[in-house]
């Protein structure tokens, strides 16, 4: 009997160090984070609000902020930021050629970057949107109806940001219109002002933001929200990191369940709570 | 006993007097500006009064027509007669458009907009076009206005308040009735005749409610107001109520000629009629006490009263093409569209058709109208619709009464003139 009782202990004692050792032996992609003991977050060079901004006083925040800061927090890690990328297409490179761990960008999952890298669960679902200009739109006669299947026309000029997924999206959409790619916001909506292309193509929250910046623009260009056109934003890691994919989507779950998102959202997406920082 | 019930009638008849009435329409802007909450609560009841008001119009203008247009008839001079109403009416639509193209162009409302106003107005357009995505009106064409004056289903068309499809099946009825001459087809018409009196006759008792009704309507129009976007488009309210005032003169010039009596007496004969379009900024509403004034009070032959005026409502809405041919130039100068030949007359004719197809539209819903005048000249409605709707608390009850002022004036060019 007593020699049995041994047999377990031992047994047992056995088993805990077992476990033990296979608790050692982490995922090859999440211990590489936990050895250099930091994250490396790649984010768009520019300030794109409400999701990587400085405030006034020079203070760094945002809805991706927050998320990075948080991520890092709860696997223990010091954060660093890569913001070399200087278009949305060259942060996903820089996940591919390992320059940074994971993407943390308003990043729009989209088939083709699907190739390069792994996507976790969207964060935030957008939606595709319209900058339309007005005049040009009452000359078509297309003010109420079909004014979407108006667009995809031989003769529509849709601008776009070069590097963005609205390229992609501008393609699926509007397969027969004219696609203009432009270098930055300033010269696309100079140009839809103007009326040399017919509409700008791009997320409704940036849209919104244009819209609330420069309120006298409604005069001259109509928004159009495509809510059956979704725009879902991922985070993104390199091919390799299947552990590191899991362990993020298990955590985009986690901040759901115990409010860390909703806070977030409440913060950034849902108010303007964040102007006043 | 009967001493009783004539103080009673002195007291009742109180609440008559221009200066109760006018009262009630201070009490409800005072209401309206300073108590958002109490605008609210008293905005039902002045809706009940409204559509009490209301309920009575429609079988007016019905028994009002068929009765003038039969008796018309069997008098024999009825196509001079129809010449002269056509005349009257185009004439009258098109020196309105004239008049709200040269001011609109004279004065440039449209011109030099400063950035903070075009900021109100950009807002303004942002809010109603993201929270009102789907479009439920579509615009309409000029066949779209040809189609609705014919109904399918006559009784559809009075139960859903389609007025001009109503006005014309009652144009049929009157003509063919005045075609009969049966003596049968004369005690339809005295029938027609005593039930006209009898709504009348209700009306005038509605009428004892209106202080307090056009409290209760104000002083929720007014809470309604949105004070930043007046002020953004101050210089074209401004121009609405000048070439509203210009009219309500020139018609009270023409009335006085027509009719006998002093100046003085000519305006006061219809007063009422004014301050109830101006309180409750519905043409429909006023026709009653428009045609008391008429025949009661100015002595215009009651049968021009009773064909006219409830045609007129609806064929000859001088407010609404003077204020279509404004608001398409403001539009056309916010944009920088530059106005020549081509765009005036499409204004003149295009505004004129607006405004004869949103006289048969209730409500808001008449303002898409405007499509008819800047889908030719390749303007935004959609802007047009949305700024004129902001603004429309302000400019419907000047406008109403040009209407209805502008009609009570056609009528006595169209009667024979008193002697």
């Amino acid at each position: 009997m007593k020699e049995i009782l041994i047999l377990i202990q031992t047994a047992i004692i056995i088993l805990l160090f077992a476990t033990h050792a296979v608790a050692g032996n982490i995922a090859p992609d999440i211990e590489k984070i936990l050895k250099k003991r930091k994250i490396t977050v790649a984010m768009h060079c520019e300030d794109t609000p409400p999701f990587f901004m400085r405030s006034k006083r020079g203070f760094f925040y945002g809805f991706d902020v927050e998320l990075a800061q948080d991520i890092a927090r709860r696997m223990g890690v010091e954060l660093e930021f890569n913001r070399s990328a200087s278009s949305f297409d060259e942060v996903v490179e820089l996940i591919v050629r390992r320059k940074a761990d994971v993407a943390i960008s308003m990043l729009s999952r989209t088939l083709s970057r699907a190739k390069l890298v792994s996507f976790t669960d969207s964060y935030i679902v957008l939606h595709r949107a319209l900058l339309i200009n007005r005049i040009i739109l009452a000359k078509q006669k297309m003010e109420y109806e079909g004014l979407l299947r108006i667009l995809n026309n031989s003769g529509i000029k849709i601008g776009v940001i070069e590097g963005t997924s609205y390229v992609d999206f501008a393609k699926q959409d509007f397969p027969k219109a004219l696609i203009l790619l432009y270098k930055d916001w300033s010269s696309v909506i100079k140009d839809v002002l103007e009326g040399k292309i017919t509409a700008v193509f791009y997320d409704d929250l940036e849209i919104k933001e244009f819209n609330r910046k420069n309120p006298d623009s409604a005069l001259y260009l109509q928004t159009v929200i495509m809510k059956d056109k979704k725009d879902p934003l991922s985070l993104a890691v390199h091919w390799e990191d299947a552990h590191l994919l899991s362990w993020l989507n298990l955590y985009l779950q986690t901040i759901r369940e115990d409010g860390t998102y909703d806070r977030l959202f409440k913060k950034y997406i849902e108010s303007e709570q964040w102007q006043t920082e | 006993m009967a001493d009783g019930v004539n103080t009673m009638k002195r007291y009742f008849n109180i609440l008559l007097s221009p200066c109760v009435v006018f009262s009630g329409i201070v009490a409800g802007i005072i209401i309206g500006t300073t108590n958002e909450e109490l605008s609210a609560r008293v905005a039902p009841v002045g809706d009940i009064y409204l559509s009490l008001l209301q309920a009575c119009i429609l079988p007016i203008m019905i028994t009002a027509i068929i009765s003038s247009l039969g008796r018309l008839l069997t008098t024999g001079y009825a196509f001079s007669y129809i010449g002269r109403l056509v005349f009257v009416f185009v004439a009258g639509l098109t020196l309105a458009g004239m008049l709200g193209l040269t001011s609109g162009l004279i004065s440039r409302p449209g011109k030099g907009v400063d950035r903070s106003d075009r900021i109100t107005m950009g807002k303004t357009i942002f809010e109603a076009e993201v929270n009102y995505e789907k479009e439920a009106h579509r615009p309409s064409d000029f066949l779209s206005f040809v189609k609705k004056i014919v109904p399918a289903n006559i009784f559809r068309a009075v139960t859903e308040g389609q007025n001009i499809a109503v006005l014309f099946f009652s144009i049929l009825i009157g003509i063919a009735l005045g075609l009969i001459r049966s003596s049968s087809s004369n005690t339809t018409l005295s029938v027609i005749d005593s039930l006209y009196d009898a709504f009348l006759k209700i009306i005038g008792w509605i009428m004892y409610g209106l202080p307090f009704g056009l409290m209760c309507l104000i002083a929720n129009q007014i809470s309604k107001v949105g004070i930043a976007i007046i002020l953004a488009m101050l210089k074209l309210i401004i121009i609405f109520y000048a070439c509203a005032f210009i009219l309500l003169i020139g018609y009270s010039i023409v009335i006085w000629f027509r009719v006998r009596g002093t100046y003085i007496r000519s305006l006061l004969s219809l007063k009422e009629t004014l301050l109830v379009a101006l309180g409750t900024s519905s043409s429909f509403a006023s026709i009653p006490s428009a045609l008391r004034g008429l025949s009661r009070e100015l002595k215009v032959e009651k049968q021009t009263a009773d064909l006219v005026i409830p045609l007129g409502i609806s064929l000859n809405p001088h407010g609404s093409v003077v204020h279509f041919a404004i608001a398409a130039v403001f539009i056309s100068q916010i944009y920088g569209i530059p106005f020549g030949l081509k765009e005036t007359s499409i204004t003149l004719f295009g505004s004129i058709i607006a405004g004869l197809a949103a006289s048969g539209v209730p409500g808001l819903g008449g303002l898409s109208m405007i499509s008819l005048v800047l889908d030719p000249l390749g303007l935004p409605s959609k802007v047009a619709v949305i700024l004129l709707a902001a603004i429309d608390p302000i400019v419907d009850p000047i406008l109403t009464a040009v209407n209805v002022y502008g009609n009570c004036a056609s009528t006595t060019l169209i009667a024979k003139k008193a002697v």
